[in-house]
């Protein structure tokens, strides 16, 4: 017996061992299923090729960053993230300081005088934001886009839905009275607690103007240091999202997401904002759960009852700045 | 009127009126700097544009030739993206690897007028698809990892209408 005699033997004993009905037989373990792989050559130049086939030539087009850098320049402010989201070159262009002051000369000061614009509040100005690193120049040129920019302005009048603050992280919460009202003040971040770093250096720099100190040197030391972080990080409170309740009766701030067992942060999971039993009011409930822990159950739930109104403010809102301790 | 001759990366001769040639910023220059105005056997070389669409830049610099040239006041004003008119439309009816070849090769001429109008097509092609949908139009393969994706999604989060 040949060696493909005793295959061809081996092979009709794993299929064919039925006499019924049903002659093929496997064993799934037996069965081996190859993924075929496929060209992919021209994955990268498509255009370049359809540009090739239609006209009949051989030269070669450099579809890369100056076609995206001119329709970028093209673009409008809404379909920024979906243009950065295309691909990382796409990406790459919209975090460019080009990129940016293109944006704000278009939509900030057209049909304006050219170094100024009188809907927009002094720290936006164009000679206040002229010299500044390109991650500032990006959020001043946003926050200003929402000062000027028609359908970004009628989104702050709509307001912004409870959604926003889903699964964001707890940074810190404040309360203060005015006159018959407390109001409660809840900051929350959009970055993971992975980035712990970054979250303390924003901890840190939110309480930096309240601090204590009594070492003159270290307190010369710290401002230095804490002014180079804002010279690199651009905007410290990117990211941040806070939520605003207004009640009118005091509810103590709820301590248990400051002071947790296992050193981790708390995310908002859920919120709910349901209607009163009179109908004449309404509650409103947070669900917070440990970054760290697995379960989806909430740890801290939070309960407004009978709030007069809130607020959803992320950093870009022209109120923002008003209500952050 | 003089006329000029264009000559495209591919050799072929262009005869050109030469205020239609001159819509275009680079030849201006090149015909200014070089003294080649007066001069009707010079051939001006164009390198960088194919003769395909050297063709369709002149047929697009025929039709503008009256249009008032743009001025720095124009550049700084705010681009609308619906503002095209049907005979550019028409004109812009082609293939996706021709609309970009008239990218480059307006960038490459300094042709404002035509730079602007391919631009506000792509970016009027933009509008309203999601970033997969851009992929498939445009044949871009995705080269971000998902924790990138969510950093970038996260970066322009103002841009979202919840």
């Amino acid at each position: 017996m040949t060696f493909d005699d005793e295959n061809d033997e081996y092979i009709h004993q794993k299929l064919y061992r039925s006499r019924g009905k049903c002659a093929i037989y496997a064993r799934q373990s037996e069965v081996y299923v190859e993924v075929k792989q496929k060209s992919n050559v021209y994955a990268r130049t498509p255009v370049a090729a359809m540009a090739g086939n239609a006209n009949n030539n051989n030269s070669t087009l450099d579809i890369g960053h100056d076609v995206w850098f001119h329709i970028a320049m093209h673009l409008d402010p809404e379909d920024v993230q979906t243009f950065a989201l295309v691909c990382k070159q796409t990406a790459k262009l919209v975090n460019s300081r080009a990129f940016w002051r293109n944006m704000y000369k278009r939509h900030c000061l057209a049909g304006a005088s050219r170094s100024w614009n009188l809907e927009l509040p002094a720290q936006l100005q164009l000679e206040q934001i002229r010299n500044c690193d390109t991650k500032a120049l990006r959020s001043h040129v946003i926050e200003a886009l929402f000062h000027c920019y028609r359908p970004l302005k009628m989104r702050l009048e709509l307001g912004y839905s409870l959604d926003w603050l889903l699964n964001r992280t707890f940074m810190s919460c404040s309360q203060k009275q005015y006159q018959c009202l407390w109001i409660m003040c809840y900051t929350l971040w959009n970055q993971q607690a992975t980035a712990s770093r970054q979250l303390d250096e924003v901890g840190h720099l939110a309480q930096a103007d309240n601090d204590v100190v009594n070492d003159w040197e270290a307190l010369a030391e710290g401002d230095e240091s804490t002014a180079q972080i804002v010279h690199s990080s651009g905007n410290r409170h990117e990211g941040v999202v806070l939520l605003i309740v207004v009640c009118r009766q005091f509810i103590p701030l709820p301590l248990q997401l400051l002071y947790n067992q296992q050193q981790s942060r708390f995310r908002l999971m859920a919120t709910r904002e349901l209607l009163c039993s009179n109908m004449r009011a309404k509650n409103l409930e947070l669900d917070f759960v440990e970054d760290n822990c697995n379960s989806n159950s909430p740890s801290v739930t939070v309960k407004y009852a009978r709030i007069e109104k809130y607020k959803v403010l992320p950093w870009w809102h022209p109120d923002f700045k008003r209500f952050l301790k | 009127m003089p006329n000029i001759k264009l000559q495209s990366s591919d050799e072929e001769i262009f005869d050109t009126d030469i205020q239609i040639a001159k819509c275009s910023g680079t030849i201006r220059t090149m015909l200014e700097d070089c003294g080649m105005e007066d001069d009707e056997n010079a051939i001006v070389p164009l390198p960088n544009v194919n003769s395909t669409i050297l063709r369709k830049v002149l047929t697009w610099a025929n039709y503008h030739k009256d249009d008032p040239q743009p001025t720095e006041d124009d550049e700084s004003k705010e681009k609308r993206t619906d503002d095209i008119t049907s005979w550019d439309a028409d004109f812009l009816k082609v293939d996706q690897g021709t609309l970009f070849e008239l990218i480059l090769a307006a960038n490459y001429l300094d042709i404002k007028g035509l730079l602007e109008l391919t631009c506000k097509t792509v970016a009027n092609m933009i509008k309203g698809k999601t970033p997969e949908d851009i992929r498939k139009t445009f044949n871009i393969k995705k080269d971000f990892t998902p924790a990138e994706e969510e950093q970038v999604r996260k970066e322009n989060e103002w841009c979202e209408e919840k």
